[in-house]
C-alpha cells in the first residue's frame, strides 16, 4: 500500500472515531422530528382541504397523546399537573446569575439596566428604550427625541436629534455600521456613528429589523420594515433598492425578527406568526401556531419560542422547521390565562427567558431538558430608588 | 453478473450494506406514504448526516438543526426526487451545503474586536498541534480548514465518496476537488495519533 494510500486509510479511521456531541440524544430528537414531519405529510394528504394550521395543532395533540402513552410521558403529565399556581413555587428571591453566557438589557422605569452573567447588574441612565448593538460592545438608547450611543457601562459616545420621538433602534448585524429608528412616521437609517442618514422611508410604527449579512465581504445593508399598507419590505439601504416585499397581511403586523441565519423572518402580529425565507416567501402555509401572543425566532433560526393560550393554560413551545411542536413550560391548566411576556432567547439558544408579569417572574427554560429557574421579585430589582415599581421591566435582550 | 453492493457511507450506526436497488425500493416505498420505509432511511443515514454536518461547523446545536433540516427538506421533495438516483449523495448534498453556508454566515458574524470564532486559512493553516491535546488534535485540525476544504474532506474521509462523486455532487471542477483533498490530507497528516515505529 503506498503511504498517501496508507495515511488516507488512518484518517479516515482517525475521523470515523470523532462522535457529535450528544450523539443518541440527538438522533432521538430527529426521530421525533421525523415523526411529526411524516404524521404532517400523511395528514395533509388525507385531508388536503384542512388548513395546515389545523395540522399543526393535530399534530401537536397527537405527540403530546403519544407521550402520554410513554414513560416519558407520565412525566410530562406530571410536570403539567405540577405547575398549578400563579408562579414557581421555589423561585429563588434574587437574581444571582444568568444560566448561560451573555449580558441581559432590560428597560425598567428606573432605567436602562444591564445583567451580566455573574448577576450583577449596572444601570445606565434613565431612557426611554435600549438596544444592544451586534456583539454587545454599544447600546443604544433613547430619550425623547434623541438616539444616543452608551457603552455597556453607560459611558456616552454619540448622539443625534430627531424631529420626532426616537423608537424602535437595531443596529446592523455588521458591528453597528448603520442604525435604524423609527422617529414620527418614517424609518430612518444613520451610520453607525451618528453622523450621517443614508435611507428614509414612511413606515408603520414596528421596529425594522436588520437582516444578518451572508456575505462577510460585502457591505450589504438589507433592512426589513412594515410599510404603511401593513406589507414586510426588505430594502438594501445603501441603494434604496426594495428588494422583496410582501402582500398586505390582514392583521396588523407586530414584529420582525431576522435568525442570525440570515434566512429566516419572523413575523408576529396578534394571535398570529409566520416565518417567511430569505426572499419574503413563507416557509409554512399559514401561521405557525394558534392564538400566539409573544414569539422569538431562536439564534440558528431552526426554532421559534411562542408563548400560546389554550384551555389548558398559557404555554411556552418550541417550533421546529416543519411545525413539530414541544411543550417546554405551561402555566397549568389552574391558571390558564396567565400572561406571559415576549421569550427570549439566550445567545446559544439554550436557554429562553420567559417574563411572567402577574407573578413578578423571570423563568429561565431550557430548551433541551425543560429544566426551569424561577427568579422571584423582579420588579423591585430593578427599582433604583427603593419607592417600588408599578410596571414589571421589559426584557430588551440578550446578548453575546 | 451483479454489481458488488456498494457501501453508502462509512458512518452507518448499523443494519446491512445497502445496495442501491434495495435502497431505491425504500425510497418508491417512501414515496408511495410508507412511514416504515422513511424511518427505514433516517436509521440508516442520520448517524452519517448528523456526524458530517458537524464535522464541517462544530457547534453541536448547528449540526443538529443541519440535519434534522435536511431530513426534512428530503421529504418535502421527495415525490419529486428520481428514485434510479442514490438516495445518500442527494441528501449529504442538503448537508453539506447548508452546513457551508451556515459556517459562512458565522464567520460573517465573528467580532471585528478580534476575538474570532473561527479563524481560518485555506492556503497556508497554521496550527499549533504541539499544543494539542492528542484527543483533540484531529477535530482542530479539521478546523483549522475553510469550511468548503472540510466538507470535501468529510465527503471522502468519513462518508467514503469518490473524488469524482464529490466533483459532481458539490458541482465542483474535478481538480478543485483534488486540490482541496490533497490540502486538507497534509493538514489532517500532521494531527494523526503516531504509530509504533514513528520517530
Amino acid at each position: 500500500m503506498s503511504e498517501r494510500k496508507r495515511t488516507e486509510e488512518r484518517v479516515k479511521a482517525a475521523l470515523s472515531e470523532l462522535d457529535a456531541p450528544d450523539e443518541r440524544m440527538a438522533e432521538e430528537r430527529g426521530r421525533q422530528m421525523l415523526e411529526a414531519a411524516l404524521a404532517e405529510r400523511e395528514h395533509t394528504a388525507q385531508r388536503s382541504r384542512v388548513t395546515l394550521r389545523a395540522g399543526l395543532a393535530l399534530i401537536a395533540a397527537g405527540t403530546i397523546a403519544a407521550l402520554a402513552m410513554t414513560p416519558a410521558g407520565a412525566e410530562v403529565r406530571e410536570w403539567i399537573a405540577d405547575r398549578i399556581d400563579s408562579g414557581e413555587k421555589n423561585a429563588d428571591p434574587r437574581l444571582t446569575s444568568l444560566p448561560t453566557a451573555g449580558a441581559v438589557l432590560v428597560e425598567a422605569p428606573s432605567g436602562a439596566w444591564v445583567i451580566r452573567e455573574d448577576g450583577s447588574k449596572r444601570r445606565l441612565g434613565e431612557f426611554d428604550e435600549a438596544t444592544w448593538s451586534p456583539n454587545g460592545r454599544f447600546v443604544g438608547v433613547t430619550d425623547g427625541t434623541e438616539l444616543r450611543a452608551v457603552d455597556p457601562v453607560g459611558k456616552f459616545r454619540w448622539s443625534i436629534e430627531a424631529d420626532a420621538p426616537v423608537t424602535a433602534l437595531d443596529w446592523s448585524p455588521d458591528e453597528g455600521f448603520r442604525v435604524a429608528y423609527l422617529a414620527g412616521e418614517e424609518i430612518h437609517v444613520v451610520t453607525g456613528d451618528g453622523v450621517s442618514e443614508s435611507y428614509t422611508a414612511p413606515a408603520r410604527p414596528i421596529g425594522p429589523a436588520w437582516r444578518p449579512e451572508s456575505e462577510p465581504d460585502e457591505a450589504i445593508h438589507h433592512l426589513s420594515f412594515v410599510d404603511p399598507q401593513n406589507r414586510v419590505v426588505t430594502v438594501d439601504t445603501d441603494s434604496g433598492r426594495v428588494l422583496w416585499k410582501t402582500g398586505q397581511f390582514g392583521v396588523p403586523v407586530g414584529s420582525l425578527e431576522w435568525s442570525d441565519s440570515g434566512q429566516r423572518l419572523l413575523v408576529s402580529a396578534s394571535g398570529f406568526t409566520t416565518v417567511l425565507d430569505a426572499r419574503g416567501n413563507p416557509l409554512l402555509k399559514g401561521p405557525i401556531a394558534a392564538n400566539v401572543s409573544g414569539a422569538a425566532i431562536s439564534p440558528t433560526g431552526g426554532e421559534i419560542a411562542a408563548v400560546t393560550r389554550g384551555p389548558q393554560g398559557t404555554d411556552l413551545r418550541l417550533i421546529g422547521p416543519a411545525g413539530e411542536e414541544r411543550r417546554l413550560y405551561s402555566s397549568g391548566r389552574d391558571d390558564p390565562r396567565a400572561r406571559f411576556g415576549s421569550p427570549v432567547f439566550s445567545p446559544d439558544g439554550k436557554w429562553i427567558l420567559l417574563p411572567w408579569p402577574e407573578a413578578d417572574q423571570w423563568l429561565f427554560v431550557n430548551t433541551d431538558d425543560r429544566r426551569v429557574t424561577a427568579v422571584a421579585d423582579i420588579s423591585r430589582q430593578f427599582d433604583a430608588d427603593g419607592k417600588g415599581s408599578a410596571r414589571f421591566p421589559e426584557v430588551a435582550g440578550w446578548c453575546c | 453478473m451483479e454489481a458488488s453492493p456498494r457501501m453508502l457511507g462509512s458512518v452507518r450506526p448499523d443494519g446491512p450494506v445497502l445496495t442501491s436497488k434495495r435502497e431505491g425500493a425504500l425510497v418508491k416505498a417512501a414515496q408511495r406514504g410508507s412511514n416504515e420505509a422513511m424511518e427505514e432511511l433516517f436509521r440508516r443515514h442520520w448517524r452519517g448526516a448528523h456526524r458530517a454536518a458537524y464535522l464541517v461547523v462544530h457547534d453541536g446545536p448547528a449540526a443538529e438543526d443541519i440535519a434534522q433540516e435536511a431530513f426534512i427538506s428530503a421529504i418535502r421533495a421527495l415525490d419529486r426526487f428520481d428514485r434510479r438516483r442514490p438516495f445518500a449523495p442527494w441528501l449529504h448534498r442538503i448537508v453539506v451545503n447548508r452546513a457551508i453556508d451556515w459556517t459562512r454566515a458565522r464567520k460573517a458574524r465573528r467580532e471585528i474586536s478580534g476575538e474570532t470564532i473561527e479563524a481560518w486559512d485555506p492556503e497556508a493553516p497554521e496550527l499549533d498541534l504541539d499544543a494539542l491535546a492528542d484527543s483533540g488534535r484531529m477535530e482542530a485540525a479539521l478546523r483549522s480548514l475553510g469550511p468548503e476544504q472540510r466538507a470535501v474532506v468529510v465527503l471522502r474521509y468519513l462518508l467514503d465518496y469518490t473524488p469524482g462523486e464529490i466533483a459532481e455532487l458539490l458541482d465542483l471542477p474535478r481538480g478543485t476537488v483534488n486540490s482541496r483533498l490533497r490540502r486538507g490530507l497534509d493538514a489532517l497528516t500532521g494531527a494523526l495519533p503516531r504509530e509504533d515505529g514513528d520517530v
